[in-house]
């Protein structure tokens, strides 16, 4: 047998054993000879006349749209009050999917003196509304070279908790303290965003030299979740948000590993007593997502938690990562619920020669059958990915998620010499079968829900 | 003498279908996934082919032979959906589905040589299944596609042939 034969034969087994379970079998009741006789005389294929296909997804779609109107606004695991009404908006606010989108969202940029957002001006805490795209107000922060900082939201969609760090450029760059504040969104008010310090205690999370990695602002807002690397230890902390007391630290050690490449990320709240968090141990190889129970003693990021999905892809050999290698799957967050992680990965169609962002659910009972919740193919000019893409938000259960994704393009033009590269940076709203990117996303990369 | 069937011989008939799908529904369903690629036709097409046992089982001489019947009818079904299918260009969304799923689990060799086994006719892809998916003999192939011996030869040569041609000119 040739090379080209055995390829075959284990390319067909690989695709067969992607099929790991058959649904139920459903036969007519032994008792009901009439029902026998239904069921004999109906075909049951799903598209016996080709007109179904198109007139069964239309009525697909109409399902499902009507199915998201009725869905109550869900976040980080509880149900959200109606939100007040509002003035008429513009685009996405007229489609179905608009109501189960976190309506508003905190991001860092600048601010004017009248506190509109600009290219000029301060560091500041910019609150918008997605629906429009329009800044609702503003917090100046305190003077520095550049921010580093960090945000999450409640479940009620008005309440935000966001972490700033002054970072001054230098032989040997000056990061921190941190510093924390509370952010509290009041639509059609005279004053819509009002922004107040809070009081986080000194703690290894607000030393200087100490990065804030990401938080996570509980369900009803009233804890925080900190993730943070020292230099010398990656360490999670939760705080009474009320009165910024530490309540309960955990930490590993670690030596010189910076911000960007901190093992501990995407931190997640599963009711109001357990955090979840990604654990990746080796880049694209293997990570884990763990879970600890904020009631338990313990002090020990890794011994006193619990791995709850893991994930292993063999690197390619030779080490090289092209377009189709597999790799593990980006953000992976424990959602609100606890049962499913929610992450963003790439595929490549070797057929027509594209790339797809992709969102997938891994449901913690049956981690080998990853759920698609959505893809993005990316036009055939789109070269890769600048960055993982990444789930931004995710609602409690695990179906929806704000992706994002930022195509990278060759471009060429008359003011440069030779080819350059142009990259966008991409958000949609993807869930129920449902794709909707959003009219706008410039500031967005900065965005959190 | 009536020789309709009654609700014990239904009972019955329940029972052993349900015994065999059990026993074999995955396999049929993994045949019509190679046919088809699409996941969720595949099933249907086994759910089918069980159906249509269970409505004849009262009628079957040996039932033995039940296994050997439904393979026949789980790849008769994917002839017609596979005829349908190229009457009306048609991609479901669970095919998009399973490709973004596929895409995730295989090697970027077998995504290439399964794209493809799928752009061949549909007569040289079931003689390809059956021959390295399922290891049946020339003669075996012929019985299951209901042709000659040769034929399944010459599909199953003319397909490699194909594959191989496809994956130089994707190289």
């Amino acid at each position: 047998m040739s090379k080209l034969e055995d390829d075959i034969r284990d390319s067909l087994r690989s695709e067969a054993d992607r099929l790991r379970e058959v649904r139920q079998l459903h036969l007519p009741p032994a008792a009901d000879r009439h029902g026998l006789r239904r069921a004999l005389r109906q075909p049951a294929a799903r598209w016996q006349r080709p007109w179904q296909a198109p007139v069964m997804a239309a009525a697909v779609i109409v399902l499902v749209a009507a199915a998201l109107v009725t869905v109550k606004l869900l976040r980080n695991g509880s149900m959200v009050p109606p939100s007040p009404p509002g003035p008429a908006t513009a685009t996405p606010a007229a489609s179905p999917a608009a109501d189960v989108i976190p309506r508003y969202y905190v991001r860092f940029g600048w601010a004017t003196a009248k506190g509109e957002s600009g290219s000029q001006g301060n560091n500041a805490i910019l609150v918008g509304d997605v629906r429009t795209g329009k800044t609702l107000g503003s917090y100046n922060l305190p003077e520095g070279d550049t921010l580093v900082w960090s945000a999450s939201g409640a479940a009620d969609d008005r309440t935000f908790v966001v972490s700033a760090s002054v970072f001054k450029f230098a032989q040997h760059p000056v990061i921190g303290p941190a510093s924390f504040y509370l952010v509290r969104v009041f639509p059609g008010s005279a004053d819509p965003v009002l922004v107040t310090p809070l009081p986080i205690q000194a703690t290894p999370a607000t030393s200087v030299a100490t990065q804030v990695i990401s938080l996570a602002l509980s369900a009803d807002g009233t804890e925080l979740a900190v993730v943070f690397n020292t230099g010398k230890s990656v360490g999670l902390g939760v705080y009474s948000v009320a009165t910024g007391r530490l309540e309960h630290y955990w930490s590993a050690a670690i030596s010189g590993v910076g911000r960007v490449n901190t093992p501990v990320t995407d931190p997640s709240w599963v009711g109001d007593g357990t955090v979840g968090f990604a654990f990746i141990q080796t880049p694209n190889v293997r990570q884990e997502v763990r879970t600890l129970d904020v009631n338990s003693a313990g002090s020990s990021l890794l011994a006193d938690s619990h791995v709850v999905w893991s994930q292993y892809v063999p690197p390619p050999a030779g080490g090289k990562y092209g377009k189709g290698t597999p790799q593990t799957c980006d953000t992976p967050f424990l959602d609100g619920d606890g049962q499913a992680v929610v992450c963003a990965t790439s595929s490549y169609s070797a057929t027509d020669k594209r790339l797809s962002a992709v969102w997938l659910a891994y449901p913690l009972a049956t981690p080998a059958r990853p759920r698609v919740i959505g893809s993005v193919q990316v036009p055939q000019d789109v070269k890769g990915f600048n960055g993982p893409n990444a789930v931004q938000w995710t609602n409690s259960s695990g179906t929806e998620v704000i992706g994002s994704w930022n195509p990278e393009v060759t471009v060429y033009s008359k003011n440069f010499q030779g080819p350059a590269t142009s990259v966008t940076n991409d958000f949609a709203f993807i869930g129920g079968g449902q794709v909707r990117s959003f009219p706008w996303s410039p500031g967005l990369s900065d965005a959190a829900w | 003498m009536d020789t309709r069937p009654t609700a014990a011989t239904h009972s019955e008939a329940q029972r052993q279908v349900t015994a065999l799908y059990q026993a074999h529904a995955l396999s049929l369903a993994r045949l019509a996934l190679l046919m088809l690629g699409d996941s969720a036709a595949a099933q249907d097409v086994v759910q089918d082919a069980f159906l249509g046992l269970y409505r004849r089982w009262y009628k079957l001489a040996d039932t033995g032979a039940a296994p050997a019947y439904l393979r026949t009818s789980v790849l008769n079904g994917c002839r017609t959906l596979l005829k349908q299918r190229a009457r009306v260009p048609f991609q479901s969304a669970s095919e998009l589905l399973d490709s973004a799923e596929a895409a995730l689990i295989h090697t970027e060799e077998q995504r290439a040589v399964l794209a493809a086994v799928r752009r061949l006719p549909a007569r040289q892809r079931e003689a390809l299944v059956l021959r390295y998916y399922l290891d049946m003999t020339e003669d075996q192939a012929a019985r299951a596609m209901g042709v000659s011996r040769g034929t399944v030869k010459s599909a199953t040569s003319r397909a490699v042939v194909a594959v191989g041609r496809m994956l130089e000119e994707e190289s």
